[in-house]
């Protein structure tokens, strides 16, 4: 708490000074769940500076004596960084921060079924001279798959402790934490136990030395990344440009230095590129002779589930049904708990009415706060069921599945399938989906995927959809077993979904070009049974920002609202309907200034309030038309927000406010807005630039204006308004 | 009736100032992470998604 | 390079080769030799996507996903079983 203010601790009497640690490891090698068990409720979650990369670390429980923190960082299968997230990995281990870490102890988590790709981070890891633990997980699955590990032969030929870990059911946690302990109090010696060739070892001298020189490597670790440059443009690119860009002013030098090092292996025929991943690989598999068992056992619980949902033909077709599934439950199944919600909600503000005193005091309470609030709690369900459903797709595994087969279409507009999840995390909110942005290499890939992820109607446009669909879309159904809402719905996230491969095209052809190609790897991890705690963890976290949300900013804004909308008070002499009253009102005012921008989308002025207030946040758009129509209406009577809406009449014309047209143009333009200001945010610092965000803002409202004009005015035209 | 009316335009009062703050900040505060944003159970899960 | 050589695109799903040399020096191919794939690695083609790319491979245990354009040019001598 103190250090998030910023407020230096006075070390307490006798309080030793802080020990840092880091746990790395491939990708899905169930890493989170052992710094969670190492750290337990002890976690903290901020920023490395400069960079919006996650720095997650916790403290260790159980340390006796000194306080070890453990920095969480991001999955990588090299030292060799690909991507922002890697950068940040890489440059921690070795302390090229501004505040460099000095870590004591490196603990990498490994896949015991996928043990030689593992080591290759393993033996990556040591060379960079400081104690490594191995952490072995998964060890349950070996047997399982036919692997039989020595680990105490593999512990004896890495020289290092090697503990054998089933993470997810606790097991070798204690020993693990043990290891640490012993590791953190003594003195560390790195001996090394693989050699280089003398031919090797003498062109690598000028490049070992401008490390020593030039960076906080010690000996070791200047020897093993001189070896890595050596082999990798990749690795040497690290050193030559910094996380914006920009060029080292040593980066001459190196590169120089580099050259003429891979000149003179050429001179002796040894061919550099590449020569470290060939060289580990060589001790590795000749190391895992003699530590692993294998035996074939047949096809894995993954890979026969593979055999269906990556099939040619049921593939896609599981795809469509799993998809179809969490959408009928948005919807229809949400339906039930929502309808209870409403019901409560106005029964709850039935009662207040009758409560409180006729006056000022119950107009603040029960149209503003209450009818503006509850107009959102009803859409609970909905955010669960989602978040749900999401949840466990990303936490099986399937995701992978998703990219695998989707990477052919991502190509056709300029993408690849490394940009499917963070698309479909879109789908939930665009926020953490950009961010998920971080593991895609390519600059303009990346970029083309946040500018476009705003597109996937989030979770936030619910509320405004349901609203509508529930309001003025026929409930029939289409052949008999399509109903038409679902259509609808389905038709909005599909304005969103071809309105992205749209931007994108344009992205691709006009605005950014391709450094060079990007490919395409990934891994298809195991498929894992998503744990039922961690589902409902998730929800219920959710759930509890989505009520605290409606608590305060949602409360607020209606509160605000509803003065607006209620003064000033026509004058009490004149007998004038509560229509026409409000039109007085302040919001009133606003409004009719706004209305004619947004007459040719069918839209009157109050729905002009909430395209401004939506602003705030998209769902709060169903808050505002609670607000006002509650204000406007003068009897108690509970009516459902629908009914009001169907009911609303305009009183100049006499004629309906909304019609499904209208309703139809105002989700269009639900679907296309930029009215996210976290969006906007989260944009500008992804990008690092005002540019991006501010052009973003720009094009979409403008679409969102065009689309729903579209659809109102040729609607008009095809009769159907 | 009175005092009534001051205790809602308090109330309102408070809001706007509530609201206003909160507003403004999401324009003075870009580079930091919104807090609802940072403490999002998605945010956590597309962080382990990347990391796992 | 020898006659049998076939690019691993070409291989048909079950079939397994053995790695024997890479095309082209790109720094895609370096990814590839990070998780493993070296020369002499055996590899499974496992299947291609249900539209056709990319295609799953099988190397050291794990699945991989990668593009055909990719895996044109890793060159492999199809093992027969």
């Amino acid at each position: 708490m103190n250090e998030a203010l910023g407020i230096k601790k006075a070390h307490p009497r006798g309080k030793k000074p802080e020990i840092e640690i880091a746990i790395v490891g491939n990708p899905n090698t169930g890493k989170s769940t052992v710094f969670n068990a190492l750290t337990g409720m002890h976690q903290k979650v901020g920023n490395y500076p400069g960079v919006t990369v996650e720095k997650k670390t916790g403290v260790l429980k159980n340390s006796n004596g000194s306080k070890i923190r453990i920095h969480d960082l991001p999955g990588l299968y090299s030292l060799v960084p690909k991507s922002l997230d890697d950068k940040i990995a890489v440059d921690v281990l070795m302390d090229r921060l501004d505040e460099p870490q000095h870590l004591k102890l490196v603990i990498v988590v490994a896949d015991a079924t996928n043990l030689a790709r593992n080591l290759y981070l393993v033996t990556q890891t040591m060379d960079l001279g400081i104690p490594v633990i191995l952490a072995l997980n998964m060890m349950d699955i070996t047997h399982k798959r036919g692997l039989h590990i020595d680990v105490d032969k593999l512990s004896q030929k890495l020289n290092i402790p090697v503990i054998p870990l089933v993470a997810n059911k606790g097991k070798g946690i204690e020993e693990l934490q043990e290891a640490i302990g012993k590791i953190t109090r003594t003195e560390y010696q790195y001996k090394p136990i693989w050699k280089i060739d003398n031919d090797i070892h003498e062109a690598l001298l000028p490049v070992c030395s401008w490390y020593k020189n030039n960076s906080h490597l010690n000996e070791t670790a200047s020897w093993a990344e001189a070896l890595r440059v050596l082999s990798s443009d990749k690795a040497l690119e690290n050193w030559l440009t910094n996380k914006n860009g920009s060029s080292f002013e040593y980066g001459i030098e190196l590169k120089e230095i580099v050259k003429n090092a891979r000149k003179s292996l050429e001179a002796h025929e040894i061919h550099w590129h590449m020569f470290e991943s060939k060289w580990r690989y060589a001790w590795i598999d000749e190391m895992c002779k003699d530590s692993v068992q294998e035996s074939d056992v047949g096809l894995s619980f993954s890979e026969k589930l593979d055999k269906i949902l990556t099939h040619r033909i049921a593939g896609p077709i599981a795809f469509v049904l799993i998809f179809a599934v969490i959408f009928q439950s948005i919807f229809t199944w949400a339906e039930v708990p929502m309808n209870a919600i409403e019901s409560s909600v106005q029964w709850f503000s039935g009662q207040v009415a009758a409560f409180l005193p006729d006056g000022v005091f119950k107009g603040l309470v029960v149209d503003g706060a209450i009818a503006g609030v509850g107009a959102i709690l009803v859409f609970l369900p909905q955010i669960l069921f989602l978040f749900f459903f999401l949840t466990i797709l990303e936490d099986t595994g399937y995701m992978a599945r998703v990219a695998f087969i989707m990477d052919r279409f991502m190509k056709g507009v300029g993408l690849s399938g490394r940009s499917v999840i963070p698309l479909l995390s879109s789908f939930a909110c665009a926020v953490p989906g950009i961010m998920a942005t971080r593991t895609i290499q390519n600059w303009r890939d990346r970029l083309v995927t946040i500018m476009i992820a705003p597109f996937m109607s989030c979770s936030a446009r619910l509320p405004v959809y349901t609203l509508m669909i529930a309001a003025f879309i026929p409930g029939m159904k289409i052949l008999g077993i399509f109903s038409l809402s679902g259509l609808t719905l389905l038709s909005m996230y599909l304005v969103g979904i071809f309105s992205a491969i749209g931007v994108a095209y344009v992205f691709k052809f006009f605005v950014v070009k391709k450094q060079r190609s990007s490919t395409f790897v990934m891994e298809l991890p195991p498929y894992r049974v998503p744990s039922p705690k961690w589902v409902f963890l998730q929800m219920y976290e959710r759930g509890k920002i989505f009520v605290l949300n409606a608590g305060q900013i949602i409360l607020a804004i209606s509160i605000v609202l509803w003065f607006l909308a209620s003064y000033p008070k026509p004058n009490h002499q004149t007998n004038i309907a509560p229509a026409e009253a409000i039109q007085q009102s302040y919001a009133g005012q606003i409004g009719r200034f706004i209305e004619p921008a947004i007459e040719p989308l069918g839209f009157d002025w109050k729905i002009g309030i909430g395209l401004i207030t939506s602003f705030a946040a998209r769902e709060v758009m169903v808050s505002t038309l609670a607000t006002i129509y509650n204000v406007e209406g003068a009897d108690e009577s509970s009516v459902s927000l629908r009914e009001e809406l169907r009911n609303a009449k305009n009183p100049q014309t006499g004629k309906p406010v909304f019609t499904p047209l209208v309703a139809v143009a105002l989700m269009v333009f639900f679907v296309l807005a930029c009215q996210c200001m976290a969006t906007v945010a989260i944009v500008k610092r992804e990008t690092n630039s005002w540019r991006w965000p501010i052009s973003m803002v720009l094009y979409m409202t403008t679409m969102a204006y065009i689309g729903a004009l579209i659809v109102y005015q040729g609607g008009k035209l095809l009769g159907l308004g | 009736m009175g005092i009534q009316e001051i205790i809602t335009f308090l109330i309102v009062g408070i809001a706007v100032l509530f609201a206003g703050k909160k507003f403004i900040r999401q324009f003075t505060h870009v580079d930091q992470e919104l807090p609802k944003c940072a403490n999002c159970a998605l945010n956590k899960l597309a962080q382990s998604n990347i990391k796992r | 390079m020898e006659v049998d050589w076939i690019p691993l695109n070409e291989l048909k799903p079950g079939e397994k080769g053995i790695i024997r040399g890479f095309r082209e020096n790109n720094s895609d191919e370096d990814y590839l030799m990070e998780l493993g794939l070296m020369i002499g690695t055996a590899v499974t083609l496992v299947k291609f996507a249900p539209f056709g790319d990319p295609l799953e491979i099988r190397v050291r245990g794990f699945f991989l996903s990668i593009r055909s354009s990719e895996a044109k040019l890793i060159l492999v001598e199809k093992i027969k079983d």
